[in-house]
């Protein structure tokens, strides 16, 4: 037409194309019936769709929609349109592919104005091999989905390499959500078993490493005996708790281990010196006495004296 | 087998067997009309002659063929159907005596104004009663167009040149192979030359409903060639495309009878006047305008009805646009023009504006990109759980 506007430049669009099956074989009554029941559903499905969003074309035996943007909305569609036509033989073919708008520009309500293009009849041609109540998609609009909405894509399955009747070869996937499910399971799988494994990594890893060395607790401090020394005139004999440990002189001075003690200096026939004592670790006692004639008495004898310094006092005493 | 000349004009006998010619009423391929009186009824027929001046076996062939076949046509009446009284033969023409009638050809209504839907149902489904008295009996038209569909008494269909109207053309092939005459309304099976029933009738039936309804021939092309190429590959654009007024079902009866395959079609005449008249008793009665002929609507003074269908109808001549065979069209129950609009005016813009067509559009939806893996919410658990997994094995290995 002379009004015509120059042609336009195909673009991709998502294409739902929802056939009525066996449609010319049927008797016109019946025909119209499921056309009326197919707009119906497309008045429904469409619903999920801005009104600028879509363009919808009637083919004698179904109904094609358009939509331009995001390939997800297709999928929506198909599915709305097969969840309500269960029990009805329709049969949907989706395809993402070229169409053209051959309208007027300047007149609106030219009766020539439609969408052409090859994916409006891929669409058409994959959805004449749908069973009803699944719907097909090309592999074009399955890779397009898997960019912009790679959680749907999963539900679509191989369902085989069909030839249409313009001997076109398609390969097509059927949606089923038993291959998402399957999908689900298999990652479930895989997931359980890498983190068993990255696990059973760490275990390894952790077996694997030498033990830390114990730790050796610290030797004890040595306890300081406490020493006893002797300043005993004449000598005599020493013994500490019963044990005779020697005379002074030559025996200075006699180490032993703190706590009590009893010791015992004697010397002849004077009386012995008896001193109990409850010496400290380090203590330095030291024992002064002489038996001279005046001490043969008992109290004389225990006039010995006794000095007692700490550890400290030693160290600092010399 | 070779074919009359129709240029060749005939001296108009005085007398054909019992019959007093009076007046010629017209010509066509096959020879010349008559107006005659059947002198021993005292009744007016009409006389289509048809030349046999042919040579040899092809005249007796074609002589015994016509006789067969004018008999099988004569051999029953309906009101929808001419009546053949009589056929003879007088030197080199054969003829035909039948009901005179007075009316007018569908032709001539068509040309002069728009059919109201009502009417075009009724003379369809008229049309269709009489096809299927005929095929009951075997006999196929062979040539259903608006020139042979007579309108009489304002309301009454009927079908005229029964079962010989296409004798002469032997199954419509000459000897050079080319068609007679326009191949307008015949079934595909019929320009390819093969074998026809009664589904082929059918077939040339729906093309006339669809000029009547839409107002426009479903095939046009400038030579017959074209025209053959359309009528065997080419589906026609629903009738309400042009006449929105058509309803749904008669877009749907029109399809069926024009389907290409035979399988397909009406198996018979008899289901196609039912759905007819269905499709009548299912329209609105305001939805129509005056029936055709009837006595308030002078043909003369009969207007095409206003409207933005029948102005494009009648100045496209044609639904074939020759964009593709079978194109889809903007669904009349849902309004996409303002995206349609929009999709060319961008695409449009966009081929102007760059040759690559790569610019980004207002509705590009970045398809082409690389696969975004991380809008996959099973891989992003999948990765968190192995992020787990290893925070909890790296604890194991050091603690």
């Amino acid at each position: 037409m002379d009004n015509h506007a120059p042609s336009a430049l195909p673009r991709q669009a998502s294409i739902v194309f929802i056939r009525i099956q066996d449609f010319a074989r049927r008797p016109v009554g019946e025909q119209a019936e499921l056309r009326d029941r197919l707009e119906h559903l497309v008045t429904e499905a469409t619903s999920l769709l801005p009104a600028d969003g879509r363009i919808v074309l009637d083919a004698l035996d179904g109904t094609a929609i358009v939509i331009p943007q995001r390939p997800e909305l297709a999928l929506d569609v198909a599915a709305a349109v097969q969840k309500s036509a269960a029990d009805l033989p329709f049969s949907i073919g989706i395809n993402y592919g070229a169409i053209k708008a051959v309208s007027s520009a300047t007149d609106p309500d030219d009766t020539d104005a439609t969408l052409v293009g090859d994916g409006l009849d891929t669409a058409r041609a994959v959805a004449e091999f749908a069973k009803p109540g699944r719907y097909l998609s090309t592999r074009t609009f399955r890779e397009v989905l898997k960019n912009r909405a790679p959680d749907k894509v999963h539900a679509f399955g191989p369902s085989g390499t069909f030839t249409d009747l313009r001997l076109r070869t398609h390969e097509l996937f059927v949606h089923d959500a038993r291959f998402a499910r399957r999908r689900r399971l298999k990652l479930f799988a895989y997931g359980t078993f890498g983190v068993a494994v990255i696990i059973s990594l760490g275990l390894i890893a952790r077996m694997a490493r030498p033990d830390p060395p114990v730790p050796i607790p610290p030797p004890p401090e040595p306890i300081q005996p406490a020493i006893l020394v002797f300043d005993i005139k004449p000598p005599a004999e020493v013994m500490l708790d019963g044990v005779v440990k020697g005379k002074t002189p030559p025996m200075t001075q006699l180490e032993t281990s703190p706590g009590t003690h009893t010791l015992r200096i004697t010397h002849g026939k004077f009386p012995p010196i008896v001193l109990e004592m409850d010496l400290d670790e380090g203590e330095r006692a030291t024992i002064k006495h002489v038996f001279a004639a005046g001490s043969k008495t008992a109290a004389a004898a225990q006039k010995a004296q006794l000095s007692r310094k700490t550890p400290q006092e030693s160290g600092s005493l010399g | 087998m070779t074919t009359n000349d129709p240029t060749a004009k005939p001296v108009a006998p005085r007398q054909l067997g019992r019959y007093q010619i009076l007046s010629e009423l017209g010509r066509g391929a096959m020879g010349v009309v008559y107006k005659a009186e059947d002198p021993s009824l005292t009744r007016m027929v009409a006389i289509k002659t048809i030349n046999l001046a042919m040579q040899g076996d092809a005249r007796a062939e074609y002589e015994a063929r016509f006789f067969r076949e004018a008999k099988a046509a004569g051999a029953f009446n309906h009101p929808n159907v001419i009546i053949i009284y009589d056929v003879g033969r007088e030197r080199d023409l054969a003829y035909i005596a039948m009901e005179l009638l007075e009316g007018t050809e569908l032709r001539d209504i068509m040309a002069n104004e728009r059919i109201a839907l009502a009417s075009v149902l009724e003379i369809g489904a008229q049309v269709a009663d009489g096809l299927a008295a005929a095929h009951e009996r075997g006999v196929v038209h062979r040539d259903i167009k608006p020139a042979n569909i007579m309108i009489v008494r304002g309301d009454q269909v009927k079908i005229m040149d029964f079962g010989i109207a296409r004798l002469l053309t032997s199954e419509e092939h000459t000897q050079t192979g080319s068609l007679l005459g326009s191949p307008k309304y015949m079934s595909p099976e019929q320009i390819t030359g093969r074998a026809l029933d009664e589904r082929s009738d059918l077939f040339s039936l729906g093309v006339v409903l669809y000029e009547m309804a839409a107002g426009v021939a479903p095939f046009s092309a400038p030579d017959v060639t074209q025209l053959m190429h359309q009528i065997g590959t080419v589906v026609p654009r629903p009738p309400s495309v042009y006449n929105p007024a058509v309803p749904p079902m008669l877009d749907l009866i029109i399809s069926k009878a024009m389907t290409k395959d035979v399988t397909e079609r009406y198996q018979n005449a008899t289901e196609l006047a039912a759905d007819l008249r269905a499709c009548m008793s299912k329209l609105a009665p305001d939805s129509d305008e005056k029936k055709v002929g009837s006595d308030t609507l002078p043909l003369e003074e009969s207007k095409p009805r206003v409207d933005s269908a029948t102005v494009k109808t009648r100045r496209s001549e044609g639904s074939y646009t020759g964009k593709t065979d079978n194109p889809m069209t903007l669904s009349r129950k849902f309004d996409s023009t303002q995206t349609l609009q929009r999709l060319s005016v961008q695409a449009r813009e966009a081929g102007t504006e760059n040759d690559d067509a790569d610019a980004e559009s207002e509705w590009s939806d970045g398809s082409e990109g690389r696969s975004s893996w991380w809008k996959n919410r099973e891989t992003l658990w999948l990765i968190l759980a192995f992020a787990v997994a290893v925070v909890v094995a790296v604890y194991i290995a050091r603690y």
